[in-house]
């Protein structure tokens, strides 16, 4: 009579196998996982990063920062006052209609801090994680020299 | 009548499984050093627009601004160099992948 099924000994092999690489493909997939979204975040931070860039270099074409801290921008003429605005994680450019009007120059931002030329901005990802994931860049922009 | 899987059939599948995770590892892998890679290249371009900046409103970019712009950037530099009427700024910076280099190319205007 022919043998069926598994003897003792292969099954006791591949039950060993399997409680070996249960918790190694759990821990792996949550450090794969993990690495995924810093990666998506960090993507995502360097694009907003850029669109805000562009956004505030273009202002400062024809508009001066008010004070030496503080998002706001003045000027003359039509577009004289814009401001950037951190509402929770959004960052908003808000000025007249016919100046662009309001609209979202960047979300997931964690915090914004100007000092004269310097601008430092947080990008944070934290959505059902234990640890924060944060993106921090540096940018220096035109003060009050003329154009 | 045979039935069930042979050890060496169950081994083939768990192999399987592994190289799949490898794979899955290797790609991810590539996807985090991308992004690293699109952090850094923001960090150059905003350390080449701050100095364009400068040219362009005939000022000279603080040295301790800049100084904070390459602090951001692995072993960062920032070199200037005058090609006929094309002022080219590099920045350049190391990664695990090697010298990695931006240029921005500013067009002399002569008024």
């Amino acid at each position: 009579m022919k043998a069926r099924g598994f003897t003792l000994l292969e099954l006791a092999i591949v039950m060993s196998i399997v409680a070996i690489l249960i918790p190694l493909l759990w821990l792996s997939g949550r450090t794969l996982e993990a690495e995924h979204r810093d990666a998506l975040a960090d993507a995502t931070a360097a694009r907003e990063m850029r669109a805000l860039s562009e956004e505030l270099r273009r202002d400062l074409r024809t508009l001066r920062w008010q004070g030496s801290t503080g998002l706001v921008l003045e000027g003359t003429g039509s577009c004289a006052h814009v401001e950037y605005v951190l509402t929770g994680e959004v960052l908003e450019r808000r000025a007249l209609e016919s100046c662009g009007g309001t609209r979202v120059v960047a979300a997931q931002v964690q915090g914004i801090e100007r000092t004269t030329r310097r601008l430092e901005v947080l990008f944070a990802h934290h959505a059902g994680r234990e640890s924060e994931h944060a993106t921090r860049f540096v940018a220096v922009l035109p003060g009050d020299e003329a154009l | 009548m045979r039935r069930g899987f042979t050890l060496i059939e169950l081994m083939i599948s768990v192999a399987l499984i592994g190289i799949a995770v490898g794979s899955m590892g290797a790609a991810t892998s590539f996807h985090r050093s991308t992004a690293v890679s699109l952090v850094l290249r923001e960090r150059a371009m905003q350390l080449l627009e701050a100095r364009a900046d400068a040219l362009v409103r005939s000022t000279q970019l603080a040295p301790d601004d800049e100084q904070a712009l390459l602090n951001e950037l692995p072993r960062g530099a920032l070199t200037e160099r005058v090609d006929g009427g094309l002022r080219i700024l590099t920045a350049s910076w190391n990664e695990a992948s090697g010298k990695q280099t931006v240029e921005l190319v500013l067009v002399e205007s002569h008024r």
